[in-house]
């Protein structure tokens, strides 16, 4: 090597190839898969009603290469004691997240616009990449190690979210995205510039700071509202009654406030969307509801956190810590499992909250309850929707307990394969009878896994004695209770098919299925 | 605690016990006994199995073949049975780094029954440690007081260290020793150690058990092993290029006619043994515990 600059960015490629390269080709598959639907059913992409399909998939595709420039590249730290200034690093860093992800956004858009017509415009997306990629690893480096980086990340994510989409839509106040950023006008051009520089000059202050392992000043809150609120545990708390308590306690302060932080967060942004693009007070109640119901989405992110035992993020393999205390493991999954339920409740209990104050507001200002709550609502989907959360964050947070990773990979790998499998089959392959017969065996085909599979889990669960059989036949009542509830609901509906109840009484399997699976993981994950 | 178990009752029993991960022999057929009170000396090299061994003990790793047995109790079948009767420090001090060191007394009490809150609170004031501290905020070396005090704390019926002092300046290395002979002092309790450090071992253990490549190559006590081990220097008459064998030679190193033996045996069967390859022993010593471990797995 020549010089120390080309040894690391050849360093940076070498390690990062197969990154480059799996998150490219993935990001081509899914989004081929798509638009090979698309195509088929006869859409024509440069209708302008695909504008904001095409918008969304680009910043699909900048959100994966980003993603990659930042997995593959590794911390700085590696390369802190080499003779080089901290802005060669910066440099090092950036200039190659730049070409890497504008390389392969005019990569995708190139073979995206060769193979579907699509039209897209070249310019304007992969400048755009390639600045937001530079402003948000800058902005990773400076908050390093601060406990501000989640927000910060989400503040210049979101920033540039906006500026994507004001530049992509026309009538930007309607909240309709109705054009692709064609043309790089030269204020786009400056703001591409100006948002690099700053990232430069950030990226270099920040490496500078980090180098000599110092890191950004804490503002002193959390110390604050521990001093006005006599916050001192240590000296004030009762010790603990039991193992089960201290173990709970444990698991609260480390995972618990992960679903309740996220439906204050959903709160905060929806009110920002709504203050900023729609403004219609009938609209508030639907953006409550779609929060309520899509709860599950950072409950899947929550029970990445909640699964893991391990000693750091990414080892999800049960700690010394853990692993030697004096405690059963199914008396360790059930502090988790409740742990998820309180943290579940609280969540809702917030939302529920909210929902109501704001009700009251806006029924004191005139509005009729089906204003604010739509005739379509089902009152089911009130129980429905914190019981479906559950089973999702249970469910994943007890495979994640198993504390094998690429078992998690495994079955998330597998679930997707067989997805598009599915998908391809019916859109390519087989005829109309044939795609209504491989719905239908899916259909049967899943509710019948996932009640063996529930049944197995109590059985293993019951001869190591991980559970009672006071526990397994109240899971079996709470299981035929749900079940016998939810096919009453459907008897109300004309069109309901024995295939449907079938599906809904394996989904509500799913409810009880934890009960035996978090025990079974966390003993399997404990003792090897 | 000790009223269901007889006293003379071995406090660790091995039988048998072999664990591979995939195709590494990590334990091979290994059997070992830890008696009761008295410190007990784990020593191998890097990968010789001593942690898998540990691991096995704390009920934390299954035994594929072979049986585990602490306190005449399974750890992996009765977990509260054994390992509230255990305090264990890990290797890499593994403790949570959010919480403060009051909450991390606060937490571990609730485990153990037999927490004595003016021993915890006697051991945080020798060991200069702030309550409010959190964990991450401390140095390598209060990590590592923090660890004992929370595994001293409940005085234990077995303290158990993986390799305790590595990495620790002499300061904490005292400290930890301190533990174990405080540990020690009460009657009838045990501690296990591993460790590299063959100087530490040699000042503390009673017993110590060689392990290599999965297998215990040696137990016996520290007397036993400092008689059955000694250095001899022999004389030949002639120079000779490589040394004779010596019944019970273990290593050997020289030149010329003067060639010194690491011997395993009684010092009058060496100097039978010497005079039968027509040598005279000029120096004979006890060998160090480095010496024995190192002539012992080379």
């Amino acid at each position: 090597m020549r010089s120390i600059p080309l040894a690391m960015t050849w360093e940076m490629l070498q390690r990062g190839r197969w990154y480059l390269i799996a998150y490219f080709l993935g990001a081509q598959l899914i989004i081929s898969v798509v638009f090979g639907a698309l195509a088929r059913a006869g859409v024509d992409f440069e209708d302008p009603s695909m504008v904001g399909v095409g918008a969304s998939f680009l910043l699909t595709y900048m959100f994966l290469f980003s993603v990659s420039a930042l997995a593959y590249q590794g911390p700085p730290s590696r390369l802190y004691t080499y003779p080089v200034s901290s802005l060669t690093i910066v440099s090092g860093h950036l200039l190659v997240s730049m070409a890497s992800v504008g390389l392969q956004i005019l990569l995708s858009i190139f073979l995206m616009n060769i193979c579907f017509k699509t039209n897209w415009p070249l310019w304007g997306p992969v400048l755009f990449a390639a600045a937001a990629v530079c402003s948000i690893q800058a902005t990773t480096w400076f908050t390093e190690k601060s406990a501000w980086a989640p927000l910060a990340v989400v503040v210049v994510t979101g920033f540039l979210g906006f500026w994507y989409h004001f530049r992509c839509g026309v009538g930007a106040g309607s909240g309709r995205l109705t054009a692709l950023w064609t043309s790089v006008t030269l204020v786009d051009l400056g703001g591409f510039l100006a948002v690099t520089a700053v990232s430069f000059v950030v990226g270099n202050i920040a490496m500078t700071r980090n180098r000599c392992g110092e890191q950004l000043k804490p503002l002193g809150i959390y110390a604050w509202i521990c001093r006005v609120l006599d916050f001192d545990l240590d000296e004030k708390a009762l010790p603990f009654r039991s193992p089960a308590e201290a173990q709970l306690w444990y698991e609260w302060r480390l995972k618990g406030w992960g679903m309740p932080a996220a439906v204050v967060f959903g709160l905060f942004i929806g009110m920002a969307i709504w203050l900023m693009f729609v403004r219609d007070p009938k609209l508030i109640g639907t953006g409550f509801l779609v929060l309520g119901g899509y709860l599950f989405v950072p409950g899947m992110v929550c029970a990445f956190i909640i699964g893991n035992t391990g000693r750091i993020d990414t080892d999800f393999e049960m700690g010394h810590f853990l692993g030697s205390r004096p405690m059963k493991s199914a008396e360790m999954a059930r502090t988790i499992l409740k742990m998820t339920a309180q943290s579940l409740l609280m969540a809702f209990s917030i939302w529920a909250g909210v929902f109501l104050f704001v009700g009251a507001i806006l029924l004191a200002y005139g509005l009729a309850p089906t204003d604010i709550i739509p005739k379509e609502v089902v009152w089911w989907s009130f129980l429905a929707a914190p019981l479906g959360c559950w089973a999702v964050i249970a469910v994943l947070a007890s495979i994640g307990l198993t504390g094998r990773p690429v078992l998690y990979a495994q079955i998330c790998c597998a679930v997707f394969a067989l997805y598009l499998t599915c998908l391809c089959l019916s859109l390519f392959v087989l005829s109309d009878k044939g795609r209504e017969q491989l719905s239908l065996g899916v259909a049967y085909l899943i509710p019948a896994a996932i009640l063996s599979v529930t049944a197995w889990m109590f059985i293993e669960a019951l001869k190591q004695n991980l559970i009672g059989w006071s526990s397994a036949v109240a899971c079996a009542l709470v299981w035929i209770a749900i079940s016998s509830l939810c096919v009453l609901i459907g008897m109300q509906y004309p069109n309901g098919k024995f295939v449907s109840y079938l599906i809904v009484v394996g989904m509500a399997a799913l409810v009880v299925a934890p009960i035996a699976a978090a025990p079974l993981a966390v003993s399997w994950n404990r003792t090897r | 605690m000790l009223d269901s178990i007889s006293l003379s009752s071995p406090i660790v029993e091995i039988r048998g016990l072999t664990r591979k991960f995939g195709d590494k022999v990590a334990l091979n057929d290994l059997s070992l006994t830890v008696p009761r009170g008295g410190v007990f000396g784990l020593i191998g090299g890097n990968g010789a199995g001593k942690t898998t061994l540990i691991k096995h003990i704390l009920g934390m790793l299954k035994a594929q073949m072979g049986s585990v047995h602490v306190f005449g109790l399974d750890p992996v079948q009765d977990p509260v049975g054994t390992l509230g009767r255990i305090g264990y420090l890990s290797e890499e001090r593994e403790l949570p780094d959010w919480m403060r060191l009051g909450e991390l007394i606060r937490y571990t009490r609730a485990f153990f029954p037999n927490w004595d809150e003016s021993y915890a609170e006697e051991l945080r004031e020798s060991f200069d440690l702030d309550k409010k501290a959190r964990i991450k905020t401390l140095s390598r070396g209060q990590r590592a007081r923090a660890g004992l005090l929370v595994a001293l704390a409940h005085r234990p019926e077995l303290l158990v260290l993986d390799e305790p002092s590595s990495g620790l300046d002499p300061v904490v290395r005292r400290d930890i020793l301190g533990a174990i002979i405080r540990t020690i002092a009460d009657e009838g309790r045990t501690v296990l150690f591993s460790s590299h450090l063959l100087d530490e071992v040699e000042r503390v253990a009673d017993r110590v058990a060689i392990i290599h490549h999965g297998q215990i190559m040696l137990t016996a006590s520290m007397e036993e092993l400092k008689e059955q081990h000694r250095r001899v220097t022999l004389r030949f008459e002639q120079s000779l290029a490589s040394p004779p064998n010596l019944v019970g030679s273990l290593s050997s190193t020289g030149q010329g006619k003067e060639w010194t033996y690491f011997c395993n045996g009684e010092l009058t069967q060496l100097r039978s043994a010497a005079a039968a390859i027509g040598a005279t022993v000029v120096e004979e010593a006890p060998l160090t515990l480095d010496e024995i471990f190192i002539s012992r797995i080379l």
